[in-house]
């Protein structure tokens, strides 16, 4: 009998703990995310008096009033991608294509010495190989030189939870401390994962505003979110 | 066709295949948008395995209510195919669905490696599938019997709970699944349920059990002994020819399953099995001592449904000590219309069971009892031919041995929907 009381008792507090866990996780995630720095949305050193005090409307008519000081630095894969579909240009490239018409900036694309395979199968194991090795595969071409800019989009596809380690090599590189820096990002379900952690440690001084996130199988539909969020950016 | 099984197997097969896992998937489905996630029929793999899995869990605590539907043995049958089925799909889901979160990997991994593990390990020491038909696994698997006992069997087949409990903890880590709310919700609903009415089985069940003593024993041969349970106080114990689940305190923990010998109505508070040694419990029951106290579990068994469908003659065909079911079920029917036991033994001091058979006094009663295995010529000069195309046949046995004469039976041109078997092994 006493038993029977235990097991119920049991089942029915483990379900009410469940079904507390599942509605906390479930609130629905905003498809963008911000990391603060201990500043407000605006700091100071990116933004000329005028700008910082322009309504939006403002700033969407004066679209490359910043343009020289904006740098757009990503990653991005073509061809074969996450799930199934080949690309020519890989979803973040999308992106931060999008940017630049939108702000006017430079683009610069992060390239490895070394290509990946084409196989998709073999480069996520080989970034998994990488990420556990903690390496930083060598890039392909000259640095883009950041001092000329106030303001730095930096994009990637989230792999293995984290920055790809070529973002990394780039990042040991170039120093974005006193920066206004951008994070936007393309994923197949883990978000940021811990990328915005990986970011804020390389760079601890740097001015992070609020980023963008989204899956990779949404970019074409998304046009409108990647306008609203720059828009609220002041682009 | 559909009349080979009962009907309630294929609801069962319908429920478990469809049914079951539909909630689940359609809420996942719903929830995360078939347009926008063109990799959802993988995820949905991944579900339909859980799903089984869960309700393979569900048929082990072998509700007695199901198996008067449709048998103990159909319902092992469905739990192990759920098996391999759930390990197939699971694969389709692995192979397919790329996912990049080194714990969901993790999981993931390990669980189904477990599970193809559990499923190796069963079909060769839990089931029949191979045993039965294959003499050298049968071989191989008495000699590993010496160290994998039933008992350990027992253990090991359980780390498929921890399979479960890897996939739940998989899905937890997902995080385009882990938001979904009403699919959490019925997942984490079903695991629940399910593993409460297993750990209801295992642990409540047994304080709930009928309990009786043993009354008298009588050894019938040096491996062979007859036990008489009384169960005060009980009515209706069982239909002729159920078997029951017992544990008998002071022996082991472990249940074993024994077919009842005497007659259904005339029972009363009394059960009467017959126990081979052929194992350690076995054989320290041949000595069980009077008052020692047991629990039982059940009844199980169809055979006196099936009997009871129509009013064709009997023909029980009882291997060593396969007769028992055999004897209770004659005893029941007598009379009622025309049986025929056909008994085979090993030798002389293995038939213990003659003086029985000789009470049985009625014009349309008969047996036979020989020393050795029956050969199929053997059959249509002791069975009539209109039995052959009539009776209904009822074989029990260890299960090699069942399963030559089923094919003997069906040769001589028994209709499969006439036989009925059991195996002395599960
Ligand atoms: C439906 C059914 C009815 C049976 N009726 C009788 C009967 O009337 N008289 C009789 O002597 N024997 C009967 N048996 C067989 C009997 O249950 C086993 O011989 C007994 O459980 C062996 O236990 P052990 O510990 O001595 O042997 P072990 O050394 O543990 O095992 C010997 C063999 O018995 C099987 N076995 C062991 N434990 C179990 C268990 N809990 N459930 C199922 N199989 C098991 C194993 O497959 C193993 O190969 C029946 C079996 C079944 C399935
Ligand atoms: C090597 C590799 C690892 C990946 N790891 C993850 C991951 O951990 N989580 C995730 O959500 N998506 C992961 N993805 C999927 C990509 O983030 C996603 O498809 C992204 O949109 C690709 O962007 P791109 O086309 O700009 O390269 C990974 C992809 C690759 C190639």
């Amino acid at each position: 009998m006493k038993r029977k009381w235990i097991l119920i008792l049991g089942m029915l507090v483990v379900l009410v703990g469940l079904f507390s866990l599942d509605l906390a996780k479930s609130r629905p995630r905003p498809v963008t995310t911000a990391i603060r720095s201990s500043q407000p949305v605006v700091s100071r050193a990116t933004r000329t008096s005028d700008q910082a005090s322009s309504s939006k409307k403002a700033a969407n008519s004066q679209p490359t009033h910043n343009s020289e000081r904006v740098l757009i630095i990503y990653y991005s894969r073509s061809g074969t991608n996450y799930p199934d579909v080949t690309l020519k240009h890989g979803h973040t490239w999308q992106i931060a294509q999008e940017i630049a018409q939108v702000t006017g900036g430079t683009r610069y694309q992060i390239q490895t010495a070394q290509a990946y395979p084409k196989n998709y199968q073999a480069t996520v194991d080989q970034a998994e190989q990488e990420q556990q090795d903690n390496a930083r595969p060598r890039l392909k071409g000259k640095l883009p030189d950041v001092t000329q800019y106030e303001t730095i989009f930096l994009g990637y596809p989230i792999w293995w939870s984290d920055l790809p380690m070529p973002v990394r090599t780039l990042m040991d590189q170039i120093d974005l401390n006193d920066k206004v820096v951008i994070p936007f990002s393309t994923n197949a379900g883990s978000g940021w994962g811990d990328s915005l952690t990986t970011l804020k440690r390389q760079y601890p001084q740097a001015k992070f505003r609020k980023g963008f996130e989204i899956e990779g199988a949404d970019v074409d539909h998304a046009h409108k979110q990647i306008r609203r969020w720059l828009r609220d950016l002041g682009y | 066709m559909l009349k080979k099984y009962p009907l309630a197997l294929y609801l069962v097969w319908l429920i478990a295949l469809l049914l079951f896992p539909a909630p689940l998937v359609l809420s996942l489905n719903l929830g995360m948008g078939a347009g926008n996630t063109p990799q959802l029929i993988w995820i949905d793999c991944g579900v339909i395995a859980y799903a089984w899995w869960l309700f393979e869990v569900f048929l082990a605590t072998r509700p007695t209510w199901l198996d008067r539907l449709i048998g103990l043995p159909a319902l092992y049958f469905v739990h192990g195919l759920l098996g391999v089925d759930a390990l197939l799909i699971a694969f389709v889901h692995r192979n397919f669905l790329i996912s990049m979160g080194a714990q969901i990997r993790l999981t993931g991994k390990v669980a189904w490696y477990l599970a193809l593990f559990g499923i190796i390990y069963a079909s060769l020491f839990m089931s029949g599938w191979l045993v039965d038909r294959l003499p050298v696994i049968a071989r191989v698997k008495t000699k590993l019997q010496f160290f994998f006992k039933h008992r350990l069997s027992l253990w090991i087949h359980r780390l498929n709970l921890v399979a479960i409990l890897l996939i739940w903890l998989h899905v937890h880590l997902i995080g385009r699944v882990n938001h979904q709310l009403v699919f959490m919700l019925l997942f984490d609903g079903y695991t629940v349920l399910i593993l409460s009415a297993y750990l209801w089985q295992k642990w409540v069940a047994p304080t709930q059990r009928r309990t009786g003593q043993v009354l008298a024993t009588q050894r019938l041969n040096e491996r062979t002994v007859l036990i008489t349970l009384v169960f005060r106080g009980a009515r209706q114990l069982f239909q002729a020819g159920d078997f029951f689940f017992f544990t008998f305190e002071g022996i082991s923990r472990e249940a074993h399953p024994f077919s009842v010998v005497n007659q259904a109505d005339a029972a009363g508070e009394q059960i009467q099995i017959l126990v081979r040694s052929v194992g350690d419990d076995t054989r320290k029951l041949q000595q069980v001592a009077v008052g020692t106290v047991v629990q039982v579990e059940g009844p199980f068994g169809r055979f006196a449904a099936i009997v009871e469908q129509d009013r064709r003659p009997l023909v029980l065909i009882g291997l060593g000590s396969g007769l028992a079911p055999l004897l209770s079920l004659a005893r029941t029917y007598l009379g009622t219309r025309s049986i025929q036991v056909i008994w085979t033994v090993k030798n002389d001091r293995d038939r213990y069971f003659v003086t029985d058979l000789a009470a049985l006094v009625d014009p349309q009663f008969s047996y036979f009892i020989q020393n050795g295995r029956l050969r199929s010529e053997q059959l249509s000069t002791m069975i009539s031919p209109e039995k052959l195309a009539q009776a209904r046949f009822l074989i029990v046995g260890p299960a090699s041995a069942v399963l030559s004469i089923r094919k003997m039976l069906r040769q001589a041109g028994v209709p499969r929907d006439h036989l009925t078997d059991e195996r002395l092994t599960m």
